[in-house]
This record gives C-alpha cells, structure tokens and sequence, in this order.
C-alpha cells in the first residue's frame, strides 16, 4: 500500500489496484505504466517519468523500499531466489545447532551447502551450485559441500558438539574451541573421507586414499570412508579397491552402491 | 511485495545507488570497484541487485542470492 500511495504522491495513480505483490522496472512496456491487474504486478519504464518523477522513485526505492522489501534483484535471478525462500525455513532448522560455533564467516557457506543438498536430495542437478561454492569458498567450500552432501553434519559435526556440550556443560568457550578445531581439520583435510570427482584419474585417486588410510593408522583411526558420485565414479571406486587392500590390508567392510552413487567404507582389521 | 528489474534498466538501478558501471564492464562507483561482503568485484552480467543491510551489491551466486533471499524474509 505504501507503494501505491507514493507512486500517487508522484502523480502516478492506480486506483484499479489494491495491492502491488510485484514491482518491476523496465523500458520494455508500452507506456510508463503497465498494469497486471490478475498478479497485482506494475510495470514502470523510469525513461517516460518526468525528471521529478524519476528522482522521486529513486528515491523511494533507496530510502523506503530496500529497508521495508528487504531487496532489488534483476528478474533473471527470481527464480532461484523464490527456490531459496521456500527452502529457508528447512535450511534454517538443520544448521540451527552449528550456527552460533562456526566462523561466520562460514555461516553463509553452511546455507550454501545446505540448499546444494536439498536440490542433491531432490535429484536435480547440482554441479552449477557446486562451482559457484568453489569460487567463493575454494577447497574448503569444496570439502563442505561433499561433507553435507553425504550427510556428516548429522553424523559428525552434530554429534561432536552434543558430547562436547556434555563433557562441558557451562563452559561453551570450550565447547567452540574444541568443536571449532575438530570443525577446521575436517574442513581442510578430509582426513576421515575420501570423495573421489569424475576428473580425478585411477591412479591418483588410490594413491590418496592409500596416503590417508597410512596417515590415519598412525594416530590409532582404522577406516575410511569413500564416496561417489555417478557411474564412472563407481566402476572407478570398484576397481581400485583391490589396489588399495593389497597396499593397507583395509577391506570395504560396507558397500553401498547403485548406478548414480556408491559409498564404501574401508577398514583395517585389528 | 518482490521489486524487480532487467536488463534495460539495470544502469537506473546502479544510479539509484549512485553506482555505474566501469569501462570494463564492473560495477564501480568514482573509480572503485564495488565489492562484495567475500570481496569480489562485481562484473556488470553477474549483477542480481542490492539488498539492504545497509546497501549490499549481489551478485548471481548461489551464496549472494541466499543472503538477499534471506533479506527479503
């Protein structure tokens, strides 16, 4: 309604509409003024306003209507924003127990990885998301993502914070450093996983694991876990495991694994 | 109420922020590149509009868009 009443104040005037749920701004009209009286939605063309007319908009847009809607997006991206805002409320729930102890820097991050998940979740195609995180974040945005693709914020980071608030229940500066040192090792050097990408070569990708499978050993850590992402990466996973039994003495003690998606944890006998 | 805009007036958008766009294509303001919380520049074709907070440029990264979706809510 305030729009209403300020584009009168302007000496546009819409006594047809009750109500704006849409506000577009383009020259691609027929008129300064377009009405979709079905959608609520108006149409300006800022080079038919006055020049009063048109200083008067900007200002409003800067003054009253970023602060009150909160944002002016190029229509382009409207889709992907409606996405997210539907998906808010679920983002929101599942990185309520990780928000106040991780950077915030990493805040957004989390959400990115969280949404990326939620479209992995629906099968809809993810590798646009993931590259847009990698940009921003590199190899740590990277492990994230396969970390939370794979559901380890549940299995891991979630759990670790739950004993960690046990073992010190009124001292939750220790609780963040400690979380907050297991968080960033895992962030950084996957040590516990290994998520094998389409362009990583046979060899290479064995002779990592067999790298962490050796380096985990020493400090008492017995397996590893594998993951894959589509059907060459699971005859490149199924392949190599020999290789890497004959060179740690780990078996696949769980294989999980259909065209699109395999999961193999690696253990070494006591 | 959701405020869009498109290409064709994008240019009145940054003006409206008192931004413009650089000869090589960026968004600047008196020969500053504008930046991102993250720190990036912002070229013209990745610009997806501002968010308030106080006035925040977004660009069309899945990250910027969750933040602005974040602010419209």
């Amino acid at each position: 309604m305030k729009l209403l009443e300020k584009l009168k104040s302007i000496g546009i005037n819409l006594p047809k509409l009750r109500d704006i749920k849409f506000f577009h701004i383009s020259v691609n009209i027929d008129n300064s003024v377009h009405v979709d009286l079905k959608n609520s939605a108006v149409t300006i063309d800022p080079k038919r306003l006055s020049g009063k007319q048109r200083r008067a908009l900007q200002h409003f847009l800067r003054e009253e209507a970023l602060p009150e809607y909160g944002a002016i997006l190029h229509e382009k991206n409207l889709g992907t924003i409606e996405t997210v805002r539907s998906e808010l409320p679920g983002i929101h729930r599942e990185m309520a127990a990780l928000q106040s102890v991780i950077p915030p820097a990493d805040v957004p991050l989390l959400q990115s990885c969280l949404y990326l998940r939620h479209r992995f979740q629906k099968n809809q195609p993810v590798e646009d998301l993931k590259a847009q995180i990698v940009h921003a974040y590199g190899p740590r945005g990277r492990n994230f993502a396969n970390l939370c693709s794979a559901d380890y914020l549940e299995r891991w980071f979630k759990p670790v914070l739950d004993e960690l608030n046990v073992a010190h229940p009124n001292d939750p500066a220790t609780v963040k450093d400690k979380f907050l040192e297991f968080y960033n090792r895992i962030l950084s050097e996957l040590p516990w996983t290994e998520f094998v990408c389409v362009s990583t070569r046979q060899g290479k990708a064995a002779a990592s694991i067999v790298a962490k499978i050796n380096r985990n050993v020493q400090t008492g850590v017995r397996f590893l876990n594998v993951h894959g992402l589509g059907d060459a990466n699971v005859k490149k996973i199924m392949a190599m495991l020999p290789e890497i039994e004959a060179a740690t003495k780990a078996v696949p003690v769980k294989i999980e694994q259909d065209k699109a998606r395999i999961f193999v944890r690696l253990e070494i006998p006591e | 109420m959701i405020i869009t805009f498109d290409d064709s007036t994008r240019d009145f958008v940054l003006d409206t922020f008192g931004k413009k766009s650089d000869a090589e294509g960026y968004v600047s303001d008196d020969g500053h590149r504008v930046l991102t919380p993250r720190g990036e520049e912002i070229a013209i074709a990745e610009f997806a509009g501002v968010r308030k907070g106080s006035v925040v440029f977004v660009k069309s990264d899945i990250t910027s868009l969750i933040e602005a979706a974040e602010a419209m809510n």
